[in-house]
This record gives structure tokens, C-alpha cells and sequence, in this order.
């Protein structure tokens, strides 16, 4: 539908404060007059905003001009006895005494009828924030608070950038989108856009990124100038990326099974091989910050017997899943024709969550049938620790020297705070159940994600930053 | 003391996005942490790679889900399935219908997870880089033995075959050999049990020839082009080349609980474009059939 442009401002504040209207319109809209406004206060887009209201048979109706000027709806008369706002690039057409609500095109209801009152229309605030797709948050102490800045939606992955920032990536059918948001307002920009790029992987000094690519060159964008740079083009399979602590390379695991561990100079796009020992299927990868101790986990695949001579149907197949559970390993690279170590070898399933950035200690959460998944700490000499063994431990992910917790406690979840160098404890917080993932970021604040959308946490409010 | 602020965080707060369209399912983190279950998994040693990391990113958000997995062809997959000793099958094809040498196996529900690109290979030594379907079959069904009958320098040609039940065996023999047989003996005649044994096989065999999933080729190895076309995704995605498949993971019936949750990972656009293609996979939604 195209817009009337013709039709000025001015003529729509008019019709919204009714004190002109054509003959139709007023025929059809019942005015109640000498009704007593009230001013009330909203957040809006975290500015104060004070806004007219009115309360008619115990519902509270607020001023459609008042709510649309904060929030920048543009309205204009229509030739339908209404007006039409026009918000980031929707139209809603309303009428006064009316709960029909055209949105783009479409017919829907209101719950409440508007309401004409004193030559104004009045909307409830839920109706509102339908209408025009907003959010709203009701914090403890009563304030509500509304905000309509578009965000990121479906995000696949959000990960911290630096204390203020979140890079958010939305992956669709037609490529991978990767997005700058800021952690305070949800506002994003784009930073890249691709077809075939791998998750984006932050270096540790916070400016730049990498990723690979399908053919498996590698580039790192400069998330300032938003330039991507390959640093190499070498074409092997590259499962994961790993920043070395000073940002000056990165290193990988290579291959469709993850054989071999080399690094990738960044100064001069030189791979060299830190460990090839034919263990295949080595993941986790986690290096120290001096980039001398390497941890990973190892499957291995189980056994599997079939005789092909004997007819199908006999289903002749038998499958040992013996000594098929991940383990740890660590490999000290600064000792000449070192060999990898396997810290751990014991029969629970392990998810492993990082290593201590002096290589002192690698975390996993070990799970067991019908026992609490508990988080589990293995130290150089293989001394196994249970720094978290009386809860249920949902997830846990390391950032700096902390470990978070994400762990079952019952009518809500708990968030634990582990230090890695001493393995102690503190409850930060409890959260909803409806929370199923912790983003942490050495420095930055805690975010959440709670129904698929992520929060932050905005000191001691959480403001949601993606829909 | 106990920090209680994020209590005070309404919950009810709510996004209220009705009018401006629908609301999209979420995709990240959909898996609910408390998601407990075994999952075993068989078959495909092409599709093990992919699903070893599909397993490993989905653990991190469901750490009481144990996934084992395993390989020795794609047969072996719907077997362990029919015989209850797997929950997901790994086939490189529909194993609830008939294909040449297999029967159905009644009951099973295929999933497709992949797509899988396969490559007639060589030995880095032959000097071949083009075949046609006839010069395939020829070979395969050991009717020419020396490279020079096809272009090549004046060698003894050695066969590498994948062993019955490899589902990359099916769909070679269906889509390359255009349903012709193999040979399945002779002096310059080898059978291999794996995608990696295949790979070894042609990269330390001279004059060998084999085929293998697109992945698995190296720069030990040349692919061939068939009919004149290289196998390549972008031809597996246009339409021009037709020696691929769909991978599949087959359930007995519809899966349920933790396997159905597995699956729906493999299935998602974050996987899917994500790791997948990372691992050389091709994404389903890519194809147009």
C-alpha cells in the first residue's frame, strides 16, 4: 500500500487530538468529554517519558499522541475515519470506538475498543505495545518500561566481544549474518555477512576475530574497520579455532577427524604441526596462555563386528561400546618428543569446559546415569576433584580464570562462581528455570538466555538485547 | 551473601511482537539442559566425522545426553537398528526402501541430515582426469585393465573396491556405474572396509582407482571429472553432477526424546551451515529434489 505523503503532520496531530475531524468521522465518534487526565511515567527506549492517560470503567488508557511521539510513530489522516501511524516500516490504521486494527494490511483485535476522550484517543498500554511490536518489562519496584529498538531475532549463537558488546550471528538459509550489539540497548550493526564463514572466534585482545571458510582458508576481520584479511588459504579441514593468549596466533585442529594440532602464525600465514600422534577425533581443544599446554578431549569411535558374508537380514552385527567415553588429555609441548598424556579414564560421560590459563587444570562436567552431573576438575598429576557435586550441573563455561555454573536447583536455577586456581565456590544468583544458557566474558556483565532470547544483565535489571 | 537481584527481574516481562508478524522460533540454545537419555548411533563411516562434532556441540547444551557412535559401512546401520541395539542408524542411503543389493527395512523412518558428494579417485601417479560413465563401468567390472585403454600412460590399473554394505558402494555403483556390476576378484582387485581405509589405499597404491565421499579426497589423490563433469559442490548443487546422496540417520519408527532432539540439531540451520559445511557436507536445504 503506498503512503500519502501529501498529508502533513500537523493534520494528523489534529486528528488525534480530534479537535478538527470531517463529518464521518465525527458522526461515528462518540466523544467523553470533561473526563479528568492523569499524567503517568514510562520508560521508553530508557528515556522518561510522561504520558497522558485516563481511566474509564478501571481500565487505564493512555494518549495514542503522547505514546506515539515517544516513541516516533509517524501518523497521517486517513480517508477512513482514522488515522494510519507508520512505525519501521509497518502501517497501523485505527479508528476511535473501534477495536479493529489494521496492521499492514491485515484486520486483528484490540482487547480494549479506543477510546475518545476530551478530543483525544486513548489505547491501553498493552494494545499499544501490541500494536506496534514492542516490548515491555515490569521491573520489581513498578516501573514499566518499553522499548522499541530493533534487535537481533533467532540468533543461533551470541558470544561476548568486550564488556560492552555482543557479537550476535543469525545463520539462514542464504548465509551467515554477524552482528555487533550493544550490550545496554540492543541496538546492532552488521559486521559481516557470508556464505560458507565458520562461528567467529574473538581474540583475546578483543579487536579482531577469525574464521574459516569451506574452502578452509582462514581469515581475522578487525572488528573496527570491519575488514577481513585472509591469513591463509591452506585448504585443510579446520574444526576449531583457538587464540593463543597475546592475539599473535591461532591454533587448530585439523583435519575431518582432528588428528593433528598446528598452529597458524598470523605475521606470516605459516601452519606448523604442534602434535601429529594419529589419535583421531581429538575436540575441546584449550591452550595455556604461555601456549605450551594443550588439553582436548579424545573419542573413540566403539567397535562394531559384522560379518558381510551372511545375509542382511540376519542383521549380523555386534557393536562394543567399551572405552568409548571421552577423555582428557594433555599435552606439554615445551618438552622435546613429549608425548600426550590421558589425564583421565574413567567410564562417565564428560562435556569439557576449559582449562586453566597456566595449564595447571582442565574442568569437565562428568554425567552418569541416574546421578547428578556434577562439575569435575583434573589437575596435571590426574587428581580428580568434584567442585560441584550436590547439584545438578545444567552448564558450565569458563571465562578468564572463573568457571560459571548453570545448575538445577529446583523451583529455580542457581549460578555458581568457580575460581580455577583454588576451586571455590559462590552462589552469585538465582535465575528462572526457563534459563538454559549462561554467556560469560572475562570483565563483561552475565548474560542470559531465557526462551531462546538473551538478556543482560543491566546492574541488577535484565535487559533483553535479542527477540 | 546470596545476591537476589535477578529475582527482582520480572519475568513477566514480555515481548509483545504480535502485530509485525510471527514469532519465529528461537534457535538458540531450543534444547532444554535437562534433556537425559543414551543415544547409540551406527553405520556410515562417512557420515562419523559429522556426527562425533554434532555430538560434541550437542552435549555442551545437553550435558546428561550420552552419544556413542560408531562406523563399519552403512548397512551395518539399519541392522543395529532392526536388531535394537542402536537408536540411529548412519546410511549414505533410504534404507526404508529397496536399493540394489538391499532390501527395505520395513518400520524405519529416514532422516536426512546430509548431503554427501561422492568422487571416482586416483593415485596422484595416473594421468587420467576425466572418465566417462562407460570408461567407469569398463573399469569397475575389470573389462579394462591397463590406463592406456582410457587415455592414460601404459599401466596395470588396480581396482579399490569398498566392501558389500558400504553405502558409498551404492550409490557409486547406482549413480556412477549407472547400476553396472563389479568386479569382485582378480590380481589387480582390492576391497576395503572404510572411507579412511580407501583413502590410505589410493594415496599409497600407483595406478589405483577408487571412489570415495568428496570430503575424504586430498592432494594425494586427483577426483575425476565423470562425463566431463567435476565433482565439485557447486556442480552437486546445480544439478550437473549426479554421483551424490542424501545421508540419512534411520529410527525405527518416528524418533522420540533425546534421539528426536539429536536429530533436530543435525537438522538445524545453525548445524547445518555451521559445522556441516565446515566438514564438507553439503546442507540439505541446498537441494532443489
Amino acid at each position: 500500500m503506498s503512503i500519502k505523503k501529501t498529508i502533513v503532520v500537523t493534520a494528523l496531530a489534529t486528528a488525534l487530538s480530534v479537535s478538527i475531524v470531517g463529518a464521518a468521522a465525527a458522526a461515528q465518534t462518540q466523544m467523553k468529554q470533561a473526563i479528568g487526565t492523569q499524567q503517568s511515567s514510562l520508560s521508553i527506549n530508557d528515556a522518561m517519558a510522561s504520558i497522558r492517560s485516563v481511566t474509564l470503567n478501571g481500565i487505564t488508557y493512555m494518549s495514542i499522541r503522547d505514546l506515539g511521539n515517544a516513541v516516533g510513530v509517524y501518523f497521517e489522516v486517513n480517508d477512513k475515519g482514522g488515522v494510519s501511524a507508520f512505525f519501521q516500516g509497518h502501517t497501523i490504521e485505527l479508528r476511535g470506538l473501534s477495536k479493529e486494527i489494521v496492521v499492514d494490511g491485515a484486520a486483528r483485535e484490540l482487547q480494549y475498543a479506543v477510546e475518545n476522550v476530551n478530543n483525544m484517543y486513548f489505547i491501553t498500554l498493552s494494545d499499544f505495545i501490541s500494536a506496534i511490536g514492542a516490548e515491555s518489562t515490569l521491573d520489581g519496584a513498578g516501573q514499566v518500561s518499553l522499548s522499541t529498538v530493533q534487535k537481533v531475532k533467532d540468533p543461533s549463537r551470541v558470544i561476548w566481544l568486550n564488556a560492552s558488546s555482543l557479537l550476535a550471528s543469525v545463520i539462514e538459509e542464504e548465509g551467515r549474518f554477524d552482528y555487533i550489539v550493544d550490550a545496554k540497548t540492543g541496538q546492532f550493526t552488521e559486521l559481516l555477512t557470508t556464505t560458507d564463514a565458520s562461528d567467529l572466534v574473538v581474540a583475546p585482545n578483543g579487536q579482531t576475530a577469525a574464521y574459516s571458510v569451506e574452502s578452509g582458508a582462514v581469515y581475522v576481520i578487525d572488528l573496527a574497520s570491519k575488514q577481513s584479511k585472509a591469513v591463509t588459504y591452506d585448504g585443510s579441514i579446520k574444526p576449531e579455532l583457538v587464540w593463543s593468549a597475546d592475539s599473535s596466533a591461532i591454533y587448530f585442529l585439523q583435519g575431518d577427524k582432528g588428528s593433528v594440532i598446528a598452529k597458524l602464525n598470523l605475521s606470516d600465514g605459516k601452519i606448523s604441526k604442534v602434535l601429529e600422534d594419529k589419535v583421531d577425533y581429538k575436540a575441546n581443544l584449550s591452550v595455556s596462555a604461555d601456549g605450551s599446554q594443550f588439553h582436548y578431549t579424545v573419542i573413540k569411535p566403539g567397535a562394531v563386528t559384522a560379518d558381510s558374508s551372511k545375509p542382511v537380514d540376519q542383521d549380523d552385527v555386534a557393536i562394543d561400546l567399551t572405552g568409548t567415553e571421552p577423555q582428557v588429555y594433555r599435552f606439554d609441548a615445551s618438552i622435546k618428543d613429549g608425548k600426550p598424556e590421558k589425564l583421565t579414564a574413567t567410564t562417565d560421560d564428560k562435556v569439557f569446559v576449559g582449562a586453566a590459563a597456566d595449564g595447571s587444570k582442565a574442568f569437565y562436567v562428568s554425567a552418569e546415569d541416574n546421578k547428578l552431573a556434577s562439575l569435575v576438575s583434573v589437575a596435571k598429576d590426574k587428581t580428580i576433584a568434584k567442585l560441584i557435586e550436590d547439584k545438578d550441573v545444567l552448564q558450565a563455561v569458563m571465562a578468564g580464570n572463573k568457571i560459571y555454573v548453570l545448575a538445577d536447583g529446583g523451583s529455580s536455577e542457581i549460578v555458581y562462581e568457580i575460581d580455577a586456581a583454588t576451586g571455590q565456590k559462590k552462589e552469585l544468583s538465582t535465575v528462572p528455570n526457563s534459563v538454559t544458557e549462561l554467556i560469560v566474558a572475562a570483565g563483561a556483565p552475565i548474560a542470559i538466555v531465557s526462551d531462546g532470547q538473551v538478556s543482560v544483565d543491566n546492574n541488577g535489571q535484565w535487559k533483553k538485547v535479542t527477540q | 551473601m546470596k545476591s537476589k537481584f535477578f529475582k527482582n527481574i520480572a519475568f513477566t516481562a514480555i515481548a509483545l511482537t504480535v502485530a509485525f508478524g510471527s514469532i519465529s522460533m528461537a534457535n538458540i540454545a531450543d534444547a532444554a539442559s535437562k534433556l537425559s537419555g543414551k543415544i547409540v548411533i551406527n553405520g556410515s563411516s562417512a557420515l562419523l566425522p559429522l556426527t562425533l562434532q554434532a555430538a560434541n556441540e550437542f552435549k555442551k547444551l545437553n550435558p546428561k545426553v550420552k552419544i556413542s557412535a560408531s562406523a563399519a559401512g552403512s548397512v551395518t546401520g539399519p541392522q543395529a537398528v532392526r536388531k535394537g541395539i542402536a537408536d540411529i542408524g548412519a546410511c549414505d542411503w533410504d534404507a526404508s526402501l529397496d536399493v540394489p543389493g538391499f532390501k527395505k527395512f520395513d518400520g524405519q523412518v529416514a532422516n536426512k541430515v546430509a548431503v554427501i558428494p561422492f568422487a571416482a579417485v586416483t593415485n596422484s601417479n595416473v594421468k587420467v582426469a576425466n572418465l566417462s560413465t562407460k570408461q567407469l563401468q569398463d573399469i569397475f567390472s575389470g573389462k579394462v585393465k591397463n590406463w592406456k585403454e582410457v587415455g592414460g600412460s601404459d599401466a596395470e590399473i588396480v581396482v579399490v573396491n569398498r566392501a558389500f554394505g558400504s553405502g558409498t558402494r551404492v550409490n557409486f555403483q547406482m549413480k556412477a556405474l549407472d547400476g553396472a556390476d563389479f568386479m569382485t576378484k582378480g590380481d589387480n582387485y582390492k576391497e576395503v572396509k572404510s572411507s579412511g581405509d580407501m583413502k590410505t589405499a589410493i594415496e599409497t597404491t600407483p595406478n589405483s582407482i577408487g571412489y570415495m565421499d568428496l570430503v575424504y579426497v586430498t592432494s594425494k589423490m586427483t577426483a575425476l571429472k565423470i562425463n566431463d563433469i567435476a565433482p565439485t559442490e557447486a556442480n552437486v548443487i546445480n544439478g550437473k553432477y549426479k554421483v551424490w546422496s542424501y545421508g540419512y540417520y534411520m529410527t525405527k519408527g518416528q524418533p522420540t526424546g533425546a534421539t528426536k532432539a539429536f536429530i533436530e540439531y543435525v537438522q538445524s540451520k545453525a548445524f547445518q551451515n555451521g559445522s556441516l559445511k565446515k566438514l564438507k557436507f553439503i546442507p540439505i536445504s541446498a537441494m532443489k529434489n
